[in-house]
């Protein structure tokens, strides 16, 4: 078994009422793209932008990185909006397009110019340990030099204007001790 | 540390198991058929790869199908019952999304989430075949997904988190999906990948499934080793949610990764490509090929396996690799169905076509693409 030791930070923990999301979002982010897509990538983007702000890395090593999230129903606003759409004989090709659970982090790859590998996990309750095993492999492996791992949700509770629901998303950086520790915080 | 093959199951319109997915290499067969009449949705003029599998009731079919592949990978390698600790790499785009928009049909469009089955829940499934929730990591990346699947599964041998890892992918042919790419105008009428005539993919259904093991563990359990990957690499686009980038840059790093990763003593000779049939792919992925091999790409013999069963989507990758493996087993490469005239541009590339080609190779590499700018690629190694 490889024994590197694995330094863990969480960065950003957002928990915000839908509505807020969007008012967050046009604040913090406002990269405009993001309205046409859905409300999983304005949270992933809105998480991103916080670890820029207030994580130890700067943006070219940020881009470097590798990002592992997962999140249980991804992109399901436009999942759904594809799927009523057909039923009512509309093919909308954008809402195709962004019904997929890797669009949100493609998004943020997209926005931010990423260079690193960034994988979506799907999955119940267990995907955000998988995450973290996964994050220590890409680093044991010496694929990525940090990573930023974590899990997102939108949840939307009422119907049919959903706007009711809160998004959350945690990231948290990991790297190896050693590399922790040359940063300007100590674990 | 090495990682071998020791089982393998596929299934896809090209063959029931790997054996009938062999011959259909061989012979340039393919299982793409029209949707004829009484589907219900679908145009009888429209074509696809799909399989026959029924699923028992209550059983999504996507689950029916990497059952099947499952068993047929874990008799190979002589796996039944013994696969407590082992980890299970899953790829999947939309996961039961058949059930799931199945479920829906009979709800209000604004039915909240938590009263239909959700597209992704599949480690629960995964206990009959002996593989733990806990161990189990669902990959959705677009149509890399099983291919970084192969990948991920490589690290986590290599780092010795275990012994064996099962890796599978499964897309499951549905309205939504088929819909999908009608409004993306990415269907074509045939499925011509590099061809002066491509005009579009030809969507496939399947699964595929490889038992990787670390060379030790499987030499001391006397298991007979098919291959052995010994390279991944993952490159990004970053230029487009829907189209490739034209120059090819992000699939080129996956491949320089990968290439690097495997430390060959001598290049590939033969490219297993992903090879869609449609522009924008094809063209990107030749502008990769050249970036990487510059003057030598004439020395790579490229084809895509795509129309023989259509486009995989999640499951592509695995389903690419196990044809990767067949081919160098067998000493052919497969020819590109469809594939009458080169687009002149790429005269310098080496496209089998007209029928497979005998010859002797050590290794082989696959790429595949997906949407949102995700590339991979998996060099295979002859065992």
């Amino acid at each position: 078994m490889n024994t590197t030791l694995i330094a863990m930070r969480p960065v950003v923990r957002v928990d915000l009422a839908l509505a807020d999301l969007e008012i967050a979002y046009r604040d913090q982010v406002g990269w405009t793209d993001a309205y046409r897509i859905n409300a999983d990538a304005r949270l992933v983007l809105l998480g991103i932008q916080g670890l820029l702000r207030d994580g130890p890395l700067e943006d070219e090593a940020l881009r470097d990185a590798a990002f592992v999230l997962g999140c249980e129903n991804p992109s399901m606003a436009s999942y759904r909006e594809f799927d009523t759409g057909m039923r009512a004989g509309r093919r909308t090709a954008l809402a195709y397009s962004h019904a997929l659970p890797s669009i949100p982090l493609a998004s943020a790859a997209l926005c931010h110019q990423l260079r690193g590998h960034t994988y979506t996990l799907v999955g119940g309750p267990e995907v955000g340990l998988r995450v973290l095993a996964l994050g220590r492999h890409m680093l044991a492996s010496r694929r990525a030099r940090h990573v930023v791992a974590g899990c997102w949700c939108v949840h939307a509770e009422s119907a049919p204007t959903r706007h009711s629901g809160r998004a959350r998303i945690q990231l948290a950086l990991l790297q190896p001790v050693a590399a922790a520790s040359s940063h300007r915080y100590c674990p | 540390m090495r990682v071998v093959v020791t089982g393998m199951g596929a299934l896809s319109s090209a063959g029931r198991d790997v054996c009938e997915l062999d011959h259909a290499l061989r012979e340039s067969r393919s299982g793409i058929a029209p949707f004829g009449l009484n589907e219900d949705g679908y145009p009888p003029h429209g074509i696809a790869g799909r399989v026959a599998t029924r699923a028992p009731a209550g059983v999504p079919r996507g689950q029916a199908m990497l059952d099947q592949v499952f068993d047929e990978a874990i008799s190979q390698a002589g796996l039944e019952g013994r696969l407590a600790g082992a980890r299970l790499y899953l790829g999947t785009i939309h996961g039961h999304l058949d059930d799931w928009s199945a479920a829906r049909a009979g709800q209000p469009p604004d039915t909240p989430d938590n009263i239909v089955a959700l597209p992704w829940s599949f480690t629960a499934q995964m206990g009959k075949h002996g593989l733990r929730p806990s161990d189990s990591t669902l990959i959705s990346t677009a149509c890399t997904a099983s291919a970084v699947a192969v990948g991920l599964a490589l690290d986590a041998l290599r780092a010795g988190s275990a012994s064996v890892a099962v890796v599978a992918g499964v897309e499951v042919m549905s309205l939504f999906l088929y819909d999908g790419f009608v409004a993306l105008r990415a269907l074509g009428k045939e499925c011509r990948p590099f061809d002066a005539r491509h005009d579009g993919l030809v969507l496939g259904e399947g699964a595929a499934a490889l038992i990787l093991e670390t060379e030790s563990h499987a030499r001391r359990r006397g298991a007979h080793a098919l291959a052995e990957i010994v390279g991944y690499g993952f490159g990004l686009d970053s230029s487009s949610l829907t189209a490739p980038d034209p120059s090819g840059a992000g699939a080129a790093a996956a491949m320089r990764e990968a290439l690097a990763d495997a430390r060959l003593a001598e290049p590939p000779r033969y490219v297993n490509a992903h090879g869609t049939g449609t522009k924008h792919n094809d063209n990107m992925e030749c502008a990769a090929l050249r970036r990487v091999f510059g003057a030598n790409v004439g020395e790579l013999a490229v084809s895509s396996t795509k129309p023989l069963m259509g486009h995989l989507c999640g499951a592509a990758g695995v389903t690419e690799v196990i044809c990767s493996i067949l081919a160098l087993r067998g000493g052919y490469m497969p020819a590109t169905l469809g594939l009458d005239t080169p687009e002149g541009r790429w005269d310098d590339i080496d496209f089998v076509r007209g029928g497979p080609r005998e010859a002797r190779f050590d290794n082989v590499l696959s790429l595949n693409s997906g949407f949102g700018g995700t590339n991979s690629a998996v060099v295979v190694q002859r065992a």
